[in-house]
């Protein structure tokens, strides 16, 4: 054979073995195929240790634009207005994400806050202490106009639980190497107010309640498997 | 025009027929590799609003590409192998796999331009690139950038929009005012989206008024590389006369009617905009050039 036809075949044959390896490489998606077995709805009790949802608020303003977008990137979402009886409303939101590759990933509140208008105060990490351990998490203020929200959330990435992009890209990475392709959740509450530590506060003690209140088999889901420690 | 493209399609059959023997392999692994890939960008990304220009992007490539073959092969007819398009080649491959396995487009579609220049270099040397580096370019320009990227990119676009948009409508006497991204004008708020920003507007831009300088080759490189550079603002501009107009729409005749208009017509009014830009601008450039070349001669 001549040399031009013996470097084709070689440069066919090595892309050939190549797309094979990237099949082969892929992980399969077995961990965030699960999406038909939670329900947000049912899971979060409507009422709990002197909280309940708030009726006169209906969920707050979201634009029907944002929303066909929400549609798209999550395949569940739950957002719920809590009350106590000393009065304090603290905003629930959860998006579930199945496939967290790519353009299906759980968008951080930072950004969205951002791209809805809102100005961003600076982020910390930061630690929750509730009665099942401690949950790293993260805080941010969001500001718009006279509306000023204080906000903590956290983002579930298969079973750990990471703030901010780094450590999200971290953890999606890391399972993907492993060949699992994780389900994303994320977290968040907040309150409208200009007081911040009080805000943190409220939404502490909401967030212990919560957790106490969710069936224990189902704690996986908000908060992963590995639990966080006492 | 229809006709003599056709027929010099036809007369290029042959000459395709007695190349097959020695490309068969490689068009095989290049099918093998990229249709997977093609399929799914096209039924996934490329069919989403934001990212309809990919496509077309992609059929001026392969066009382009046909366009330089014959000029290619011509040029690098006897030429010696290039040892480091081996190199070149198997990086290509690395990044195909990491891409494809990790679903990250940019490695997954932009092995495409290493690869195809890794290929010509081992089969018809370094000359043959030399011909051909347009089209590569050009394939640059339809990788879907990443999420967040376009997300840094596209935050202090908006800002930019808002501000411009609301001085020039305060400058117009617009009962108007402006908190961050979000434009207040009369009893109407006005959130400036993502598409606002314009940053594929910018990126398809560029890459047509490349692809129009090429394939019209003005002989001045004055005027290519200022055309090229003149479409950053230009598609800024045009961004700006967009947002404009969607707010003094929506000023006069409510909210419905900036919906609707947004989703309808504002499109045509930002390419019009942008291309009567364009037009004026190449104009302008060609009166510059002349009367210098003029007074040179």
């Amino acid at each position: 054979m001549k040399k031009p036809y013996i470097a084709s075949f070689i440069l066919g044959l090595l892309m050939v073995l190549a797309s094979v390896l990237a099949r082969v490489m892929a992980p399969s998606v077995d961990m965030a195929n699960q999406q038909d077995r939670i329900n947000l709805a049912s899971m979060i009790p409507g009422e709990f240790n002197g909280w309940k949802i708030d009726l006169s608020v209906v969920s707050p303003i979201i634009n029907p634009e944002v929303k066909s977008d929400l549609g798209k990137i999550y395949t569940q979402t739950l957002s719920r207005t809590y009350i106590n009886n000393r009065g304090e409303r603290v905003m629930l939101s959860i998006a579930y994400g199945g496939d967290q590759r790519t353009d299906l990933q759980i968008h951080r509140p930072e950004v969205c806050y951002l791209t809805s208008g809102f100005e961003i105060g600076p982020m910390t990490k930061i630690f929750v202490d509730t009665a099942l351990g401690r949950i790293p998490a993260m805080r941010l203020v969001a500001k718009q106009g006279v509306r000023i929200e204080p906000i903590t959330y956290w983002i579930r990435m298969g079973d750990s639980l990471t703030r901010g992009w780094f450590e999200q890209k971290a953890a999606t990475l890391s399972y993907e190497l492993s060949g699992k392709v994780p389900d994303g959740l994320l977290f968040r509450v907040s309150t409208i107010s200009n007081d911040e530590q009080d805000s943190y506060r409220i939404q502490q003690s909401f967030l212990t309640s919560l957790l106490q209140a969710v069936r224990s088999e189902d704690r996986h889901w908000l908060v992963g498997r590995m639990a966080p420690s006492r | 025009m229809n006709n003599s493209t056709n027929s010099a399609f036809f007369d290029r059959l042959p000459g395709m027929k007695a190349a097959l023997p020695e490309w068969w392999p490689i068009i095989l692994g290049l099918v093998v590799l990229y249709v997977p890939t093609f399929y799914d960008l096209f039924i996934g990304l490329w069919a989403t609003e934001e990212q309809a220009h990919g496509p077309i992007l992609f059929a001026l490539a392969i066009w382009l590409i046909y366009r330089h073959w014959p000029l290619m092969m011509e040029k690098s007819a006897g030429e010696h192998s290039a040892v480091f398009g081996w190199i070149i080649f198997v990086l290509a491959l690395l990044f195909y796999i990491i891409g494809r396995a990790l679903q990250v487009y940019i490695f997954e579609v932009g092995s495409l331009i290493w690869m195809l220049s890794g290929i010509l270099l081992v089969k018809r040397g370094s000359s043959a690139l030399k011909v051909v580096w347009f089209p590569l370019f050009f394939m640059l320009f339809m990788i879907p950038l990443p999420g967040t990227l376009v997300i840094m990119l596209t935050m202090p676009m908006k800002m930019a929009v808002s501000y411009v948009t609301e001085h020039i409508l305060y400058w117009a006497n617009y009962p108007v005012a402006r908190n961050g991204i979000v434009l207040q004008i009369g009893q109407y708020q006005l959130l400036v989206a993502d598409a606002c920003a314009g940053l594929q507007t910018l990126l398809t831009l560029e890459a047509l008024g490349l692809f129009y300088l090429n394939v019209v080759r003005h002989t001045s490189a004055l005027r290519n590389i200022a055309l090229a550079i003149l479409i950053i603002p230009i598609s800024f501009s045009a961004n700006v006369i967009r947002v404009i107009v969607l707010t003094l729409v929506t000023y006069y005749f409510g909210d419905e009617a900036g919906q609707g208009f947004m989703h309808g017509f504002a499109g045509i009014v930002l390419f019009l905009s942008a291309l009567i830009l364009i037009l004026s601008m190449d104009k302008l450039l060609r009166l510059i050039v002349n009367s210098r070349s003029g007074s040179a001669g």
